[in-house]
Protein backbone atom coordinates (compact mmCIF):
# COMPACT_ATOMS: atom_id res chain seq x y z
CA UNK A 1 0.00 0.00 0.00
CA UNK A 2 1.95 3.38 -0.98
CA UNK A 3 2.37 6.11 1.68
CA UNK A 4 0.98 8.42 -1.42
CA UNK A 5 -2.15 8.17 -3.10
CA UNK A 6 -2.59 8.28 -6.41
CA UNK A 7 -4.83 11.21 -8.35
CA UNK A 8 -6.06 11.74 -11.49
CA UNK A 9 -7.18 14.85 -13.70
CA UNK A 10 -8.02 15.06 -17.18
CA UNK A 11 -4.35 14.09 -18.71
CA UNK A 12 -2.36 13.32 -15.76
CA UNK A 13 -1.87 10.66 -13.11
CA UNK A 14 0.26 12.09 -10.07
CA UNK A 15 1.35 9.47 -7.75
CA UNK A 16 4.03 8.36 -5.66
CA UNK A 17 7.62 8.65 -6.84
CA UNK A 18 10.16 5.85 -7.28
CA UNK A 19 13.48 5.42 -7.84
CA UNK A 20 12.82 3.92 -10.97
CA UNK A 21 12.15 7.88 -11.76
CA UNK A 22 15.50 8.98 -10.79
CA UNK A 23 16.88 8.85 -14.57
CA UNK A 24 14.00 10.89 -15.71
CA UNK A 25 14.01 13.39 -13.10
CA UNK A 26 17.60 14.28 -12.93
CA UNK A 27 17.45 14.33 -16.90
CA UNK A 28 14.73 17.41 -16.92
CA UNK A 29 16.39 19.28 -14.18
CA UNK A 30 19.54 19.21 -16.49
CA UNK A 31 17.33 22.05 -17.40
CA UNK A 32 18.90 25.12 -15.06
CA UNK A 33 15.64 27.36 -16.10
CA UNK A 34 13.98 25.06 -14.02
CA UNK A 35 16.09 25.76 -11.00
CA UNK A 36 16.24 28.86 -11.65
CA UNK A 37 12.62 29.61 -11.10
CA UNK A 38 12.72 27.57 -7.87
CA UNK A 39 13.09 28.43 -4.18
CA UNK A 40 16.05 25.37 -3.00
CA UNK A 41 15.94 22.62 -5.92
CA UNK A 42 19.77 22.12 -5.93
CA UNK A 43 21.41 22.61 -9.16
CA UNK A 44 23.31 20.34 -10.38
CA UNK A 45 20.61 17.68 -9.38
CA UNK A 46 22.64 14.78 -8.84
CA UNK A 47 21.45 11.46 -8.10
CA UNK A 48 22.43 11.68 -4.56
CA UNK A 49 19.80 14.61 -4.52
CA UNK A 50 17.18 12.35 -6.13
CA UNK A 51 17.50 9.68 -3.48
CA UNK A 52 16.96 12.90 -1.10
CA UNK A 53 14.40 13.52 -2.19
CA UNK A 54 12.81 9.96 -2.72
CA UNK A 55 13.51 9.85 0.99
CA UNK A 56 12.04 13.24 2.29
CA UNK A 57 9.27 12.70 0.62
CA UNK A 58 8.56 9.26 2.17
CA UNK A 59 9.26 11.12 5.47
CA UNK A 60 7.10 13.43 4.86
CA UNK A 61 4.19 11.20 4.38
CA UNK A 62 4.57 9.28 7.22
CA UNK A 63 4.49 12.31 9.41
CA UNK A 64 1.42 13.34 7.71
CA UNK A 65 2.52 16.67 6.20
CA UNK A 66 2.19 16.32 3.05
CA UNK A 67 2.66 14.62 0.01
CA UNK A 68 5.11 14.83 -3.36
CA UNK A 69 3.92 12.92 -5.95
CA UNK A 70 5.62 12.37 -9.59
CA UNK A 71 3.41 13.66 -12.57
CA UNK A 72 3.12 11.07 -15.61
CA UNK A 73 1.42 11.86 -19.28
CA UNK A 74 -1.67 9.57 -19.46
CA UNK A 75 -1.56 8.04 -22.22
CA UNK A 76 2.39 6.85 -22.55
CA UNK A 77 2.60 7.36 -18.36
CA UNK A 78 5.51 9.29 -19.54
CA UNK A 79 7.09 11.14 -16.36
CA UNK A 80 6.74 14.55 -16.99
CA UNK A 81 7.80 16.29 -13.56
CA UNK A 82 6.81 16.63 -9.86
CA UNK A 83 4.35 18.45 -7.45
CA UNK A 84 4.02 19.03 -3.98
CA UNK A 85 1.66 19.63 -1.42
CA UNK A 86 2.80 20.18 2.73
CA UNK A 87 -0.06 20.45 5.10
CA UNK A 88 0.26 22.39 7.95
CA UNK A 89 -1.84 20.67 10.94
CA UNK A 90 -1.43 23.70 13.26
CA UNK A 91 -2.92 26.23 11.08
CA UNK A 92 -4.77 24.26 9.07
CA UNK A 93 -3.12 25.57 5.66
CA UNK A 94 -1.25 24.00 2.78
CA UNK A 95 1.20 24.78 0.47
CA UNK A 96 1.91 24.20 -3.55
CA UNK A 97 4.78 23.57 -5.89
CA UNK A 98 5.26 21.99 -9.05
CA UNK A 99 7.84 21.69 -11.69
CA UNK A 100 7.79 19.84 -15.38
CA UNK A 101 10.81 19.14 -17.96
CA UNK A 102 10.64 21.77 -20.31
CA UNK A 103 9.16 19.55 -23.13
CA UNK A 104 6.06 19.90 -21.69
CA UNK A 105 5.89 23.52 -21.07
CA UNK A 106 2.81 25.39 -22.89
CA UNK A 107 -0.01 23.11 -22.92
CA UNK A 108 -1.66 23.47 -19.31
CA UNK A 109 -0.35 21.16 -17.21
CA UNK A 110 0.58 22.72 -14.56
CA UNK A 111 -2.51 24.79 -14.26
CA UNK A 112 -4.08 21.12 -14.20
CA UNK A 113 -1.74 19.68 -11.44
CA UNK A 114 -2.44 22.85 -9.59
CA UNK A 115 -5.92 22.71 -9.62
CA UNK A 116 -5.91 18.94 -8.68
CA UNK A 117 -3.82 19.83 -5.67
CA UNK A 118 -6.19 22.21 -4.51
CA UNK A 119 -8.87 20.26 -4.72
CA UNK A 120 -6.62 17.51 -2.86
CA UNK A 121 -5.96 20.05 -0.18
CA UNK A 122 -9.89 21.41 0.42
CA UNK A 123 -11.59 17.87 -0.32
CA UNK A 124 -9.38 15.70 1.58
CA UNK A 125 -6.86 17.64 3.92
CA UNK A 126 -10.08 19.77 5.09
CA UNK A 127 -7.52 23.02 5.10
CA UNK A 128 -8.55 26.74 5.60
CA UNK A 129 -6.20 27.76 3.52
CA UNK A 130 -3.51 27.12 0.12
CA UNK A 131 -0.85 29.50 -0.91
CA UNK A 132 2.24 28.94 -3.34
CA UNK A 133 5.01 31.38 -3.90
CA UNK A 134 7.03 32.41 -6.47
CA UNK A 135 9.76 34.55 -7.98
CA UNK A 136 7.99 37.74 -9.52
CA UNK A 137 10.31 38.06 -12.33
CA UNK A 138 8.87 34.25 -13.01
CA UNK A 139 5.28 36.01 -13.77
CA UNK A 140 4.36 32.72 -15.71
CA UNK A 141 4.34 31.41 -12.04
CA UNK A 142 1.41 34.05 -10.71
CA UNK A 143 -0.27 33.59 -13.90
CA UNK A 144 -0.88 29.90 -12.89
CA UNK A 145 -2.06 30.60 -9.46
CA UNK A 146 -4.86 33.44 -10.69
CA UNK A 147 -5.95 30.39 -13.25
CA UNK A 148 -6.32 28.44 -10.60
CA UNK A 149 -8.71 30.85 -8.17
CA UNK A 150 -5.51 32.15 -6.55
CA UNK A 151 -5.16 35.87 -5.46
CA UNK A 152 -2.52 37.81 -5.08
CA UNK A 153 -1.34 38.77 -1.31
CA UNK A 154 2.07 40.42 -1.44
CA UNK A 155 5.93 40.31 -1.88
CA UNK A 156 8.46 40.04 0.47
CA UNK A 157 11.06 42.20 -0.81
CA UNK A 158 14.61 40.19 -1.08
CA UNK A 159 13.27 37.45 1.28
CA UNK A 160 15.42 34.85 -0.19
CA UNK A 161 19.08 34.60 -1.37
CA UNK A 162 19.42 32.26 -3.82
CA UNK A 163 22.70 31.77 -5.87
CA UNK A 164 23.93 35.30 -4.48
CA UNK A 165 21.19 37.17 -5.60
CA UNK A 166 18.73 38.73 -3.28
CA UNK A 167 15.21 37.79 -4.77
CA UNK A 168 11.50 39.02 -4.14
CA UNK A 169 9.15 36.30 -2.72
CA UNK A 170 5.53 36.80 -4.51
CA UNK A 171 2.64 34.91 -2.65
CA UNK A 172 -0.89 33.95 -4.06
CA UNK A 173 -3.64 32.18 -1.57
CA UNK A 174 -7.21 31.06 -1.89
CA UNK A 175 -9.15 30.23 0.82
CA UNK A 176 -11.44 27.52 1.87
CA UNK A 177 -14.40 30.39 1.66
CA UNK A 178 -13.58 30.90 -1.99
CA UNK A 179 -13.60 27.20 -3.16
CA UNK A 180 -16.67 26.27 -1.33
CA UNK A 181 -18.69 29.65 -1.79
CA UNK A 182 -21.64 29.90 0.19
CA UNK A 183 -24.70 29.69 -1.54
CA UNK A 184 -27.17 31.99 -1.09
CA UNK A 185 -28.11 35.07 -3.00
CA UNK A 186 -28.55 37.54 -0.29
CA UNK A 187 -25.66 39.53 0.83
CA UNK A 188 -24.61 41.67 4.17
CA UNK B 1 28.03 38.50 30.75
CA UNK B 2 29.44 41.41 29.08
CA UNK B 3 28.84 39.91 25.52
CA UNK B 4 25.68 40.91 25.09
CA UNK B 5 25.39 44.54 23.81
CA UNK B 6 23.72 47.00 25.53
CA UNK B 7 22.07 49.79 22.75
CA UNK B 8 20.98 53.03 23.90
CA UNK B 9 18.38 55.49 22.45
CA UNK B 10 16.69 59.00 23.77
CA UNK B 11 14.29 57.49 26.47
CA UNK B 12 15.56 53.84 26.59
CA UNK B 13 18.30 51.05 27.50
CA UNK B 14 18.21 47.91 25.77
CA UNK B 15 20.20 45.53 27.52
CA UNK B 16 20.16 41.58 28.04
CA UNK B 17 17.32 40.01 29.92
CA UNK B 18 17.91 39.22 33.34
CA UNK B 19 16.10 36.63 36.11
CA UNK B 20 15.58 40.14 37.90
CA UNK B 21 13.04 40.74 35.49
CA UNK B 22 11.21 37.89 36.01
CA UNK B 23 8.56 39.35 38.21
CA UNK B 24 7.61 41.93 36.12
CA UNK B 25 7.14 39.63 33.09
CA UNK B 26 4.55 38.07 35.06
CA UNK B 27 2.76 41.30 35.99
CA UNK B 28 2.67 42.15 32.25
CA UNK B 29 2.11 38.56 30.96
CA UNK B 30 -1.40 38.82 32.86
CA UNK B 31 -2.42 40.71 30.30
CA UNK B 32 -4.17 38.53 27.57
CA UNK B 33 -3.88 40.67 25.10
CA UNK B 34 0.00 40.26 24.81
CA UNK B 35 -0.39 36.70 23.77
CA UNK B 36 -3.57 37.15 21.89
CA UNK B 37 -1.42 39.70 19.25
CA UNK B 38 1.54 37.52 19.08
CA UNK B 39 2.67 34.06 17.85
CA UNK B 40 3.74 32.18 20.63
CA UNK B 41 3.68 33.70 23.77
CA UNK B 42 1.23 31.23 25.88
CA UNK B 43 -1.97 32.55 27.50
CA UNK B 44 -2.25 32.18 30.84
CA UNK B 45 2.03 32.78 31.38
CA UNK B 46 3.28 29.46 32.76
CA UNK B 47 5.24 29.67 36.31
CA UNK B 48 8.17 29.20 35.39
CA UNK B 49 7.82 30.75 31.93
CA UNK B 50 9.73 33.68 32.53
CA UNK B 51 12.93 32.13 34.20
CA UNK B 52 13.08 29.50 31.04
CA UNK B 53 12.19 32.44 28.30
CA UNK B 54 15.04 34.46 29.99
CA UNK B 55 17.87 31.34 30.25
CA UNK B 56 16.78 30.60 26.73
CA UNK B 57 17.63 33.99 25.46
CA UNK B 58 21.04 33.90 26.60
CA UNK B 59 21.65 30.69 24.75
CA UNK B 60 20.19 32.04 21.83
CA UNK B 61 22.43 35.25 22.04
CA UNK B 62 25.60 33.02 22.05
CA UNK B 63 24.38 31.07 19.23
CA UNK B 64 24.42 34.22 17.21
CA UNK B 65 21.29 34.52 15.36
CA UNK B 66 19.13 35.83 18.27
CA UNK B 67 18.88 38.79 20.08
CA UNK B 68 15.87 39.30 22.45
CA UNK B 69 16.84 43.04 24.37
CA UNK B 70 14.73 43.84 27.77
CA UNK B 71 13.01 47.30 26.92
CA UNK B 72 13.85 49.58 30.16
CA UNK B 73 13.18 53.12 30.89
CA UNK B 74 16.61 55.13 31.09
CA UNK B 75 15.10 57.34 33.71
CA UNK B 76 14.47 54.80 36.28
CA UNK B 77 15.59 51.60 34.82
CA UNK B 78 12.15 50.22 34.76
CA UNK B 79 11.66 47.02 32.50
CA UNK B 80 8.65 47.78 30.43
CA UNK B 81 8.96 44.83 27.58
CA UNK B 82 10.68 42.82 25.12
CA UNK B 83 12.32 43.91 21.56
CA UNK B 84 14.21 41.41 19.50
CA UNK B 85 16.04 40.46 16.21
CA UNK B 86 15.33 36.56 14.98
CA UNK B 87 18.23 35.39 11.97
CA UNK B 88 17.93 33.42 9.28
CA UNK B 89 21.24 33.62 7.89
CA UNK B 90 20.72 31.70 5.09
CA UNK B 91 18.91 34.45 3.50
CA UNK B 92 20.50 37.44 5.59
CA UNK B 93 17.57 38.37 6.89
CA UNK B 94 15.70 38.55 10.50
CA UNK B 95 12.09 38.72 11.90
CA UNK B 96 11.64 41.52 14.56
CA UNK B 97 9.29 41.04 17.70
CA UNK B 98 8.13 43.14 19.87
CA UNK B 99 6.11 43.40 23.22
CA UNK B 100 5.62 46.10 25.58
CA UNK B 101 3.36 45.95 28.99
CA UNK B 102 0.24 47.83 29.08
CA UNK B 103 0.69 50.56 31.42
CA UNK B 104 3.83 51.93 28.93
CA UNK B 105 1.86 51.73 25.76
CA UNK B 106 1.12 54.61 23.78
CA UNK B 107 4.31 56.92 24.27
CA UNK B 108 6.18 55.14 21.57
CA UNK B 109 8.51 53.32 23.35
CA UNK B 110 8.01 50.07 21.19
CA UNK B 111 8.79 52.46 17.92
CA UNK B 112 11.66 53.84 19.41
CA UNK B 113 13.13 50.36 20.40
CA UNK B 114 12.42 48.91 17.14
CA UNK B 115 14.24 51.33 15.57
CA UNK B 116 17.28 50.66 17.14
CA UNK B 117 17.18 46.93 17.16
CA UNK B 118 16.44 47.45 13.11
CA UNK B 119 19.64 49.79 13.25
CA UNK B 120 21.56 46.96 15.32
CA UNK B 121 20.57 44.44 12.90
CA UNK B 122 22.16 46.62 10.33
CA UNK B 123 24.89 47.94 11.50
CA UNK B 124 26.22 44.78 13.85
CA UNK B 125 24.44 41.79 12.19
CA UNK B 126 24.59 42.74 8.66
CA UNK B 127 21.45 41.91 7.63
CA UNK B 128 19.94 42.80 4.63
CA UNK B 129 16.29 42.44 5.35
CA UNK B 130 13.96 42.63 8.70
CA UNK B 131 10.70 42.14 8.66
CA UNK B 132 8.04 41.96 10.91
CA UNK B 133 4.31 40.27 11.04
CA UNK B 134 1.18 41.16 12.67
CA UNK B 135 -1.96 40.22 13.16
CA UNK B 136 -4.37 42.58 10.97
CA UNK B 137 -6.68 42.83 13.57
CA UNK B 138 -3.53 44.69 15.53
CA UNK B 139 -3.14 47.52 13.48
CA UNK B 140 -0.95 49.36 16.32
CA UNK B 141 1.55 46.93 15.52
CA UNK B 142 1.41 48.01 11.73
CA UNK B 143 1.58 51.33 12.72
CA UNK B 144 5.03 50.81 15.05
CA UNK B 145 6.72 48.57 11.74
CA UNK B 146 5.94 51.98 9.85
CA UNK B 147 7.26 54.19 12.21
CA UNK B 148 10.30 52.50 12.45
CA UNK B 149 11.21 52.68 8.75
CA UNK B 150 9.36 49.76 7.72
CA UNK B 151 7.25 48.94 4.31
CA UNK B 152 4.07 47.19 4.63
CA UNK B 153 4.22 44.22 1.66
CA UNK B 154 1.33 42.43 1.50
CA UNK B 155 -1.34 40.18 3.84
CA UNK B 156 -1.28 36.73 3.85
CA UNK B 157 -5.13 36.14 4.43
CA UNK B 158 -6.33 34.21 7.05
CA UNK B 159 -2.90 32.17 7.61
CA UNK B 160 -2.01 31.72 11.00
CA UNK B 161 -5.24 29.75 13.07
CA UNK B 162 -5.30 31.36 16.16
CA UNK B 163 -7.05 30.44 19.81
CA UNK B 164 -9.35 29.08 17.24
CA UNK B 165 -9.88 31.99 15.10
CA UNK B 166 -7.93 31.98 11.31
CA UNK B 167 -6.43 35.77 11.42
CA UNK B 168 -5.00 37.49 8.80
CA UNK B 169 -1.07 37.74 8.99
CA UNK B 170 0.26 41.73 7.46
CA UNK B 171 4.14 41.71 6.79
CA UNK B 172 6.22 45.23 7.07
CA UNK B 173 9.72 44.79 5.68
CA UNK B 174 12.69 47.13 6.02
CA UNK B 175 15.57 46.51 2.95
CA UNK B 176 19.34 47.57 4.21
CA UNK B 177 19.57 49.81 0.91
CA UNK B 178 16.37 51.59 2.45
CA UNK B 179 17.93 51.66 6.03
CA UNK B 180 21.09 52.78 4.64
CA UNK B 181 19.23 55.80 2.29
CA UNK B 182 17.60 56.78 5.40
CA UNK B 183 20.87 57.39 7.16
CA UNK B 184 22.69 59.15 4.65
Amino acid sequence: MPLIPTLETERLILRQPEATDIPLVCKYLENPAIADVMRSLPYPFTIAHALDWLKAAHERAARGEGYVFAIDRKPDRLLIGSARIFYDADNKRSDIGYWLGSAFWGQGYMTEVARRLIQLGFEDFGVNRIYATYFPRNPASRRVMEKVGMTYEGTYRQHWLKNGVYEDWGMCGILRSEYYPSNGASHE
Amino acid sequence: MSDFPTLETERLILRRLEVSDAPQIYAYMEDREIAFNTLLIPYPYPEGGAEEWITNTHKAAKAGDDFSFAVTRKADGLFMGACGLHRVPEHQRAELGYWLGKPHRGQGYTSEAARRVIAFGFDVMELNRVHAGYFTRNPASRRVMENAGMTYEGTYRQHVLKWGDFVDMGMCAILRSEYKAAKA
